[in-house]
């Protein structure tokens, strides 16, 4: 540390040398830490922190009665057409519905419209008892697609399916966003004691490499 | 560490934090499911009433007799309480029996009056409707016949979905595969047994209720707890090509980098600035 005194209109300034090295140092530290706080922000797997990290988001509805009264399978289903609409109005969604399958390896074909949205037919009907699933594309490779404002949606927000003559609406309950490694496949397909439904698109960081997103983001619902 | 530095680091720190919990998507509580039975033989019809514990008007399930199972409801994450009076009792008398049941996302519980009406309790008890294994079903016993206090559970096929369970339990869940059986319930200790139908489908959860009727036999009742689809697929679905998404990390990448640079440098600067006096 070199200590330099000079003449600054008649009084004695005393400062360190090597200040100015210091603190471009620290703005490229600053710099580092700035660009490693982007990828963690964008990386960041909601589902997996632990609660006391959780953002300043809304935090868990406290208890009350019921948040959606139960209406019967019965009283809908089976005898309806297959689900050929989806709505979401809070989004400006109104899209045809195509019919997607597994495919060899046992995943989940997308829809080959990206503009259309796609029930995976071999699960649950929207509106018969379980989960019935409707997963679309989140852009193309120029721009936004079917579901792109999905990430918009919030909790008590409808959404409706068209089925022939009856149009069935359900409220979300929750929206999570999950590495496709770590699928929730239980939350996602398993049984449920009344008529539900999940909303798939993609999310996360997109690899170049593979083309693909590294997230998928799941909206619930239940039929109201 | 020098004043400067320090300062530029908190102050980074802070639109750090900002900045990341805004790029968070939303979140929130998951559903969970409660369902009421009565399922004691010699107690009359009650009033069922449910409430969250914030104080908020119950909801009322009038006259619920035994053998009566409602539909589940779909709950909020949280703590509720269950209270029973006699049928046309009034709201404001103490209740009969209460307890509390704590809902957690995804979890699913029977609220069930249990026992002979001398024993009677509350009981909350948990269904467990994870994912069978591929393929099958799951079945399970909820005994409230007191006519028949031991009884075993068959298949047709022979393969067995309960041995021994006892007035006032439920049994763990057995896996079957799916199909039109035929279940054979066999009181401990009696010539006869009862035959019922039931149709399990793959990815199914079943409950077999085995009740007394009124003329001294059993009366069975195979309720769909839940269904899922019969086939699931494995992992998440590939649904976008990308073309939104380079713009979205660039732009957030560099407002974040601005954000730094610039608090950075004004923490650093206020701070210089203060220390420029003369010694």
């Amino acid at each position: 540390m070199t200590v330099v005194a000079e003449r600054d209109k008649g009084r004695v300034v005393r400062h360190r040398g090597g200040r100015l090295r210091r603190l471009i140092i620290a703005v490229v530290v600053l710099l580092v830490v700035g660009l490693a706080g982007t990828a963690w922000a964008l990386r960041k797997d909601p589902a997996s922190s632990p609660p006391a990290a959780a953002p300043s988001s809304a935090p868990p509805s406290t208890a009350g009665p019921l948040t959606a009264t139960v209406v019967s399978p019965a009283a809908t289903a089976q005898d309806l057409p297959a689900p050929e609409r989806v709505r979401i109005g809070a989004i400006g969604v109104d899209a045809e519905l195509e019919q997607i399958d597994v495919g060899a390896g046992g995943t989940l074909t997308p829809p080959t419209d990206f503009h259309r949205a796609g029930w995976f037919a071999k699960g649950a009907a929207p509106g018969d008892l379980g989960p019935a699933v409707i997963a679309g594309h989140v852009d193309t490779r120029e721009g936004p697609a079917v579901f792109f404002r999905l990430r918009d949606l919030k909790p008590g927000d409808t959404i409706e399916v068209v089925r022939g003559p009856k149009t069935l609406s359900f409220q979300i309950t929750a929206t999570e966003s999950f590495a496709k490694t770590a699928f929730p496949t239980n939350k996602v397909y398993g049984p449920t004691p009344v008529p539900e439904l999940r909303l798939v698109t993609c999310g996360g960081d997109f690899d170049d490499g593979t083309g693909h997103y590294a997230d998928n983001l799941i909206i619930y619902a239940v039929m109201v | 560490m020098s004043r400067t530095l320090r300062a530029s680091a908190l102050s980074a720190a802070a639109a750090l934090a900002f900045v990341a919990t805004a790029a968070v998507p939303a979140q929130a509580a998951a559903v969970g499911y409660v369902r009421l039975a009565h399922l004691s033989p010699d107690t009359p019809a009650v009033d069922v009433y449910l409430a969250g514990v914030d104080g908020s008007s119950p909801k009322k399930f009038p006259a619920v007799g035994y053998g009566v199972v409602s539909q589940y409801l779909p709950l909020s994450e949280g703590t509720y309480a269950v209270a029973m009076r006699g049928a046309g009792a009034a709201e404001s008398t103490p209740p009969v029996l209460s307890t509390q049941v704590t809902v957690s996302g995804g979890g699913a519980y029977t609220v069930a009056g249990v026992g002979r009406n001398a024993e009677l309790g509350l009981k909350v008890i948990g269904d467990d409707l994870g994912l069978p294994s591929a393929g099958k079903a799951k079945v399970r016993v909820v005994q409230a016949s007191v006519k028949a206090p031991v009884i075993d559970v068959t298949t047709s096929s022979g393969a067995t979905i309960a041995s021994g369970a006892a007035f006032a339990t439920t049994t763990p869940y057995q896996e079957v595969n799916p199909g039109a059986w035929k279940l054979k319930l066999q009181p401990q200790g009696a010539t006869t047994a009862t035959e019922v139908a039931a149709d399990c489908a793959a990815g199914g959860v079943y409950s077999v209720l085995v009740l007394d009727d009124a003329s001294g036999g059993l009366k069975v009742e195979v309720r769909t707890d839940a269904k899922g689809g019969a086939v699931v697929p494995a992992g998440g679905v590939d649904t976008g090509a990308g073309g939104t998404a380079h713009n979205r990390t660039l732009l957030i990448s560099a407002q974040v980098a601005l954000a730094v640079l610039l608090t950075a440098g004004m923490g650093a600067w206020l701070v210089r600035r203060r220390r420029r006096v003369v010694v």
